[in-house]
C-alpha cells in the first residue's frame, strides 16, 4: 500500500478516536506519526498543528452558530494564546528532540491520568449538559466573561505555548481554565476552547510551514483522514460512550508515554 | 454595547470558517489525487512558498494548507467587521489585535523562515 494511503488511514483512525473519546487528534497524532511513521517530531507536530486547525473549523463552524461557543471570550482568551502559540513554535526550532520527546512523554502521561479520572465526573458532566447550551448576549451577557481575566490571560498563554510547542490543540488547559478558572458552564469551555484552538494552531503551524518542516505529500492524507474521521467519530459519539473503551485507551496512552519517555532517555 | 443580530456574528464566522475548510479540503484532495496518479516520490519537506511555486501536485497541496492555515485569522476578521458594526467597538479592537497578532506571527514566520 502506497506510504500517502497508510498516512490518510492513520489520520482517520486517530481523527475518529479523538472525536469519540473527546481528545485533541494531536495527543494521538503525534505519537502515530513519531512512533508509527518514524517522522522527525518537529515533521509530525506541525502536521498535527494542521489537523488540530482542521478539526476545530470543522466543529466550530457547527457550535458558533449555533450559539454553542462564547464567541466573545474565546476572541479575548486567543489574544493569549496566539502568542503563546508562536513563542512555542520558534522555541521548539531550537529545542533538542529528546526533551521535545520527554515533554510530550508528560504530556501523555497526564492525559492518561485525566482520562481515568474523568470517568468518576460523568455524571455531574452529564447534568450540566441538560442546562440551555446557548450562550445569551446583550443585557443577559454571562457575568463569566470577567472573572480572573487575568488569570485566564496568563492560563492561555500557557495553553498556546504547550500547543505551539507539542503540536496539541491546548483544550487540556482551556477547557479547565475557562470551566473552573472562569466558572463558565463546561459545555461553554468546550465549544469555546474548541473555536480558539483553531486561531490557536494557526499561531504554532506557520512557524512550522515556513520553517519547512511539514511535507505536503505526507500533511495532506493525514488531514484528510483526521478530517473524514472526526466526522465519523461525532456521528457514531453518542452511540459509543462506553467505559470500558476509554479505559482501553487510556491503557494505549499510557504504552505511547513509555515509548516516547524511553525515546527521550535515548533507550527506544 | 448591544449587537442588534447577536446571530449574524456566529453565522459569519461560520460561513467563513465552512468556506475556508471546503477550499482547503479541495486543495489537499486534488493534489493528493494527482500525486497518487503521478506515482513520483515528493521532494521531500519543503518551504512552503517554494512549494507552492515549484507547481504541480505539491503546489496544490501546500496552497490547500496555507487556506487552512488562514482560515481562522479570516473569520476573525469577519468576526471584528460584525462586532464594529454592531457598535461592540471594544470587542471589535480586541479581535482587530488578535488578527494583527496572527499576521505578526506569520510574517515573522515568512521572513525569517529556515532560519527559526
Amino acid at each position: 500500500m502506497p506510504i500517502e494511503l497508510q498516512f490518510a488511514i492513520g489520520g482517520l483512525v486517530a481523527g475518529a478516536f479523538g472525536a469519540l473519546l473527546g481528545l485533541g487528534g494531536g495527543i494521538l497524532l503525534v505519537p502515530l506519526l513519531t512512533l508509527g511513521f518514524g517522522l522527525p517530531l518537529p515533521a509530525a507536530v506541525g502536521t498535527s498543528l494542521v489537523c488540530v486547525i482542521a478539526t476545530s473549523t470543522g466543529g466550530a463552524a457547527v457550535n458558533v452558530s449555533a450559539g454553542r461557543a462564547d464567541v466573545r471570550l474565546g476572541i479575548g482568551l486567543a489574544a493569549g494564546t496566539v502568542i503563546g502559540a508562536f513563542t512555542g513554535a520558534i522555541v521548539a526550532g531550537f529545542l533538542p528532540e529528546r526533551l521535545l520527546a520527554g515533554l510530550f512523554a508528560v504530556l501523555l502521561a497526564y492525559t492518561t491520568v485525566a482520562m481515568l479520572r474523568g470517568l468518576r465526573r460523568r455524571g455531574a458532566d452529564a447534568a450540566d449538559e441538560a442546562v440551555d447550551p446557548t450562550v445569551p448576549d446583550g443585557p443577559d451577557a454571562p457575568a463569566y466573561r470577567g472573572v480572573r481575566l487575568p488569570w485566564a490571560l496568563g492560563g492561555s498563554f500557557l495553553a498556546g505555548n504547550v500547543s505551539g510547542l507539542l503540536g496539541i490543540g491546548g483544550g487540556a488547559v482551556t477547557v479547565p481554565l475557562v470551566h473552573l478558572v472562569m466558572q463558565a458552564p463546561m459545555r461553554v469551555a468546550v465549544t469555546t476552547s474548541n473555536y480558539i484552538i483553531g486561531i490557536t494552531g494557526a499561531a504554532g503551524a506557520y512557524a512550522y510551514l515556513f520553517r519547512g518542516d511539514i511535507d505536503p505529500r505526507q500533511a495532506a492524507p493525514v488531514v484528510l483522514g483526521v478530517v473524514a474521521g472526526a466526522a465519523i467519530g461525532a456521528r457514531f459519539g453518542s452511540r459509543i460512550r462506553s467505559t470500558w473503551l476509554v479505559i482501553l485507551f487510556a491503557v494505549v496512552l499510557a504504552y505511547v508515554a513509555v515509548e516516547m519517555a524511553q525515546r527521550a532517555l535515548g533507550l527506544g | 454595547m448591544r449587537t442588534d443580530r447577536p446571530e449574524q456574528l456566529g453565522r459569519t464566522i461560520a460561513l467563513v470558517l465552512r468556506l475556508g475548510t471546503l477550499g482547503a479540503v479541495i486543495g489537499l484532495a486534488a493534489g493528493f489525487g494527482l500525486g497518487l496518479l503521478g506515482g513520483e516520490p515528493g521532494p521531500g519537506p519543503t518551504p512552503l512558498v517554494t512549494a507552492i511555486v515549484d507547481g504541480g501536485p505539491d503546489a496544490l497541496m501546500a496552497a490547500g494548507l496555507l487556506i487552512l492555515t488562514l482560515t481562522p485569522p479570516a473569520a476573525l476578521a469577519a468576526a471584528g467587521i460584525v462586532l464594529y458594526r454592531a457598535g461592540e467597538r471594544r470587542r471589535a479592537v480586541v479581535a482587530g489585535l488578535v488578527v494583527f497578532l496572527l499576521a505578526a506571527s506569520l510574517g515573522v514566520a515568512a521572513l525569517i523562515g529556515q532560519s527559526i
